[in-house]
């Protein structure tokens, strides 16, 4: 049925890929556009493993249909990296950290915390468990990666203060 | 576990008249978020030849928060807009805690309050926070509007009131009085057997003379117990006048645990259950009155408001 042609901007780059109405933006992310670094789960908005950011808000791709996310702004995990290779302070804190165990939910995690970051550069303990309520980790426990949201925040605000 | 939803299409029109008319048809919907739509299409639970987004339809993204003239929000208004808004957060406390409750977080920025309405599912949230909001749904068939209180709303389980080619348009919430609070608290995931239905949930609304001593308007209701949310109209009769203390909210609550019947499938779930319907009717009802008995006097909010 109606396939079409659609539009994606992720990552900053329009990519595009032939779609149909019923397909969701995760299987789309996935298979089509070869990102697959978001994963799919539960696939029923319990386990925000497949966490992308829609115009800077975490969403579940997993129950958004791609097409109506058609030429929104979305990022997914790849695009956490610099153009020069150099991991984002969150990456880096979850390496450093291991907060990853099986790494199933660690992209969902990093976007959450990512868009948690940029609506607050300074959480408290309490502020991340509540961005990070919606994703769910079957294997470290959560502490590990607690620590790693505070201490990428902290290296974040001290590298721009450096900056400025 | 069907993985894969049937084919279907998906239109955007522009305006209202339109929407209505494509989605008058057999197998047709209404689609605004999808959270709920898309997951029970993916279930197999429903299916639909045609989905109609009304994301695309002009005039229904309005959204007003006034803490004198009301709140009001348009059909496409997501639910993130309202957890960020002050108003909402200080006038209607019980809808923005159904709100900040939410889980996944993510479906605030993903669905809309009007369709979580809309798919009146029994066990969600911000339909018993509205109702003791006591809101208005405001209906319209793309050439009339008519106005529908919530309570009025629901009329089976997952059926609303809502006609062929008929659509909710907006919702709005009346302010509350000056010195009144209201809460919401919900149990869930208290789960003991799969079959169980695992959660409850009750909001209250209790405004409070200007001497702060006498209650002189509450609603309460419990959700989340059968195919709606249930108002414990005798309750609140039994509330207006008495004078606002611990004595009359247990009683209020002894009055809405032996008002509902809850669905359930084994009698010992049912004691359970009434007994948590006692609690939380208690607990929204002394939060409420103590939201009410908190509040700094109006007239220091009016220059915000203007």
């Amino acid at each position: 049925m109606a396939r079409q042609i659609g539009s994606f901007k992720i990552n900053g780059r329009v990519r595009e890929a032939i779609i149909e109405p019923q397909m969701l933006l995760v299987d789309v992310i996935r298979e089509k556009i070869g990102l697959t670094g978001t994963k799919r789960a539960c696939a029923s908005g319990n386990c925000g493993a497949c966490t992308v950011l829609v115009e800077g808000l975490p969403v579940c791709s997993c129950l958004t249909l791609a097409i109506t996310a058609q030429n929104k702004d979305i990022r997914t995990v790849e695009g956490l990296r610099a153009a020069d290779g150099e991991l984002h302070p969150l990456q880096q804190a979850f390496i450093d950290h291991c907060a990853s165990q099986c790494g199933f939910c660690t992209a969902g995690m990093l976007m959450s915390a990512t868009a948690l970051l940029e609506a607050n550069p300074r959480p408290t303990r309490d502020d991340v468990n509540r961005g990070l309520s919606g994703n769910v980790c079957r294997c470290t426990g959560y502490v590990k990666i607690v620590d790693a949201v505070l201490d990428a925040a902290q290296k974040i605000v001290a590298a721009r203060e450096v900056t400025a | 576990m069907g993985r894969v939803i049937q084919p279907f299409e998906f239109v955007e029109p522009s305006t209202i008249d339109e929407a209505l008319g494509l989605a008058a048809a057999e197998g047709s919907r209404l689609f605004a978020g999808g959270c709920e739509l898309v997951l029970s299409m993916r279930r197999g639970e429903v299916r639909y030849r045609r989905l109609v987004s009304i994301m695309g339809v002009g005039g229904l993204g309005g959204f007003r928060a006034h803490p004198k003239h009301g709140l009001e929000f348009g059909a496409q208004v997501k639910i993130r807009q309202l957890a960020n808004h002050i108003w909402v957060g200080k006038r209607w406390a019980a809808l923005h805690e159904a709100i900040e409750q939410l889980h996944p977080p993510h479906i605030m920025n993903m669905g809309t309050v009007v369709g979580n309405l809309c798919s009146a599912v029994p066990y969600y949230d911000l339909p018993t926070s509205l109702y003791a909001h006591r809101a208005v749904i405001r209906i319209g068939d793309g050439r009339s509007d008519r106005e529908l209180p919530i309570d009025d709303f629901y009329i089976g389980p997952r059926m609303t009131a809502l006609g062929r080619g008929e659509m909710v348009t907006s919702i709005f919430v009346p302010p509350p009085l000056a010195d009144a609070g209201s809460a919401f608290k919900k149990i869930y995931k208290a789960r003991r057997r799969s079959n169980d239905l695992h959660k409850i949930n009750a909001a209250a609304y209790v405004a409070l003379d200007a001497d702060k001593e006498t209650i002189v308007d509450a609603t309460l209701v419990i959700g989340s117990v059968g195919a709606k949310p249930v108002r414990i109209a005798k309750a609140e009769t039994v509330l207006r006048g008495q004078s606002a203390g611990h004595a009359a909210y247990e009683a209020a609550a002894e009055i809405a645990a032996k008002a509902v019947e809850p669905m359930t499938d084994a009698a010992w779930v049912e004691e359970i259950r009434s007994e948590w319907i006692r609690l939380l009717a208690r607990d929204v009802l002394e939060q409420a009155a103590s939201r009410a008995r908190s509040r700094h006097d109006p007239a220091e909010d009016a220059h915000l408001a203007f």
